[in-house]
């Protein structure tokens, strides 16, 4: 899984943050699936493709964390969002600083049902020591 | 506050825990004071839920009623994303959604 961040602080951040996303949406998601979050603003509420509630903040938001996330198989695929990310530092909107990336091995868990007789019940007594 | 004319939102009336197992959330909605629970009964149905919650398309939901405790316990099928270990949401276990429900309005005369 790979993780990395940005900050656009000041003057129209939330617009140059969403300039910053539509960069790397427009490089990347022919090979990664984005999930692109807003911190500050909708990071946590919306679904991975972004619909959901997200809020404004009167006048704008002046301090938003762009966080992009995706998962792959291949680790070399995955780090071409991290190595995406930090291009952004001189080949994407003004003023972003603060690039944090990271990657990192992960295992999915799932829920199964197991045939009754594979599970043996059984219970014992301890006596307690005074 | 007159809350006998206006819609209010939930966490006027309750609070709310989160838990989750794989893809499944579920979230307990209690009472501050026992006389209200007849409004969360009636206010608060699964149905009602599941639309607030339409955003992450669950598959299911159910409400189960603890009287006893003045508290409802929802539970909602496939809203985290493939829960914890492959949800690429920052809150992979979904604790935040109870504050999302404590935001749903509810009439509460």
């Amino acid at each position: 899984m790979a993780e990395a961040e940005i900050s656009y602080a000041g003057h129209h951040a939330y617009e140059r943050a969403q300039l910053a996303a539509q960069i790397i949406r427009e490089r990347l998601s022919d090979v990664l699936d984005l999930r692109i979050d807003y911190i500050g603003s909708a990071s946590v509420f919306p679904s991975e493709d972004g619909s959901g509630p997200s809020f404004r903040a009167q006048g704008g938001f002046e301090d938003i964390r762009l966080r992009v996330a995706a998962a792959h198989m291949n680790k070399v695929i995955a780090n071409q969002l991290c190595r995406e990310l930090t291009a952004l530092y001189t080949c994407g909107p003004a003023g972003g600083g603060g690039v944090r990336t990271s990657l990192r091995p992960r295992l999915n868990t799932l829920v199964a049902y197991v045939p009754r007789d594979l599970v043996k019940s059984s219970y014992e007594f301890f006596a307690g020591e005074q | 506050m007159n809350l006998t004319k206006t819609r209010v939102p939930l966490y006027e009336l309750a609070h709310a825990r989160t838990g989750d197992k794989g893809n499944r959330s579920n979230i307990s909605v209690i009472a501050y004071r026992p006389e209200d629970f007849a409004i969360l009964l009636r206010e608060v149905t699964a149905e009602k839920v599941r639309e607030h919650f339409s955003f992450r398309k669950p598959t299911a939901v159910q409400r189960y009623e603890l009287p006893n405790l003045c508290a409802l316990n929802f539970v909602m099928d496939d809203v985290l994303e493939g829960g914890v270990n492959l949800s690429l949401n920052l809150d992979t276990h979904g604790k935040s959604l109870s504050y999302w429900l404590l935001a749903m309005e509810i009439d509460p005369s």
